[in-house]
């Protein structure tokens, strides 16, 4: 029986494959139902370093600044993140509200600090901790939902977009910075990516 | 000896408890999997009905409040001529939530029956609710922005009782789909 960490089992067919080197930007697919299998992450530590550290920045932004700014003629009106869902919370929707604060402030958070502790913990050969961070992002990025809101936000613009001047602030774009920074992490690192590369790093 | 993924994070593990590699239980078992995902589905179901019943937006002019569903929602945008945002709101709200259930439906029918069918596909059903699944709550996201920014003395946006229906629905179908083993399709195919 070969080496387990050497095989990799296809999560669409259950093809077992045999794992091999990649080049950097390459990336193997499954044999038979060609579905994606992993892909080289030399010197990710430093990618994601940056990039979390970044995003940590654009984040408290996007929390404590306003997003947007209306006015319907000499009524004014601007709105951030936080200031979003204790609005939910005052009107009485409790739960609606935790349940907001949940995806769309706590877990992105903490997708973003546990991506920049990862990054941390490699570059320091801290592999047990990293192991750790890497167990808590496994269990809690499905349900960060910024990119969702950030659509959203897009959705009630062109609703009110007839009857109200509408300015983008900054907070708008330190969002944008924060779901582009997911959407690297959910589609070109993957999860499942790091824990090889942490698994690679920790026996070699 | 047989060969399990884990779902966690995707390792290849001797058939066991737990993962070599993250310490998660990978059991494969079927009875509880099944059960607690048509116990959510079920959840998911019967807040449906309120979801899609009672108004999720409410505003108020002058006094005076008027409540839309979902439904009456796209309606009014299609209406209005805002033809994209009224798809993306139908696709979102209306047709993902249904395609859920139908799909969440399908699947543990017919692992709960053992039936072999096109495996590779169902797995794509599978990872496509799971994937589409959350973007539902978009329709939700957009009450607590117009809430939040839309609450002058005369004018304001008030979420209707329907938004908590919904939002809940929605959290229930993505549970269903997390509690359903992906593992389990076309598991018994193989024996």
């Amino acid at each position: 029986m070969e080496n387990l960490r050497e095989l990799i089992i296809c999560p669409v067919c259950q093809t077992l494959h045999k794992k091999l080197p990649l080049e950097e930007g390459e990336e193997a697919r499954c044999v038979n139902c060609e579905a994606y299998l992993y892909s080289s992450l030399s010197g990710i530590e430093y990618k994601l370093l940056s990039y979390s550290f970044a995003g940590l920045l654009f984040f408290a932004i996007a929390l404590l600044f306003p997003i947007v700014h209306i006015s319907f003629g000499p009524m004014q009106s601007e709105a951030n993140l936080i200031e979003a869902i204790v609005s939910l919370f005052d009107a009485g929707y409790v739960l609606v509200a935790l349940f907001s604060f949940t995806v769309l402030v706590l877990y992105p958070f903490f997708v973003i600090f546990f991506s920049f502790l990862f990054a941390l913990f490699m570059l320091t050969q801290a592999k047990k901790n990293a192991k750790r961070v890497l167990l808590a992002l496994s269990l809690i990025h499905r349900w960060s939902m910024l990119d969702i809101f950030f659509v959203a936000i897009l959705i009630a613009m062109v609703k009110i977009f007839e009857y109200a001047t509408i300015e983008f602030r900054i907070a708008f774009l330190a969002m944008l910075f924060v779901v582009l920074f997911e959407i690297y992490l959910s589609h070109f690192v993957k999860i499942e990516n790091l824990w090889d590369y942490w698994e690679e790093r920790t026996w070699n | 000896m047989e060969l399990i993924r884990c779902p966690h994070c995707g390792a290849t593990n001797h058939k066991s408890e737990s993962c070599r590699r993250c310490g998660l239980d990978i059991t494969l078992d079927r009875r509880s999997s099944l059960q607690r995902s048509l116990a959510f589905f079920l959840s998911a179901l019967i807040f449906y009905i309120p979801a899609n019943i009672y108004p999720i937006l409410q505003s108020s002019r002058f006094g005076s409040f008027h409540g839309s569903t979902i439904i009456e929602g796209v309606f009014q945008l299609w209406r209005l001529g805002d033809y994209p945002v009224a798809i993306v709101i139908f696709l979102a709200s209306i047709l993902v939530p249904l395609m859920k259930f139908v799909i969440l439906l399908y699947l543990i029918t017919t692992i709960a029956m053992k039936r072999c069918g096109p495996v590779k596909w169902k797995v794509r059903l599978y990872y496509l609710i799971e994937i589409t699944g959350p973007w539902s709550l978009i329709d939700v996201f957009v009450v607590v922005i117009l809430t939040a920014l839309i609450h002058f003395k005369n004018i304001a946006i008030i979420p209707g009782i329907g938004v908590s229906s919904f939002a809940l629905m929605v959290f229930f179908t993505i549970l269903s789909a997390n509690a359903l083993d992906v593992r389990l399709i076309g598991a018994d195919c193989e024996e």
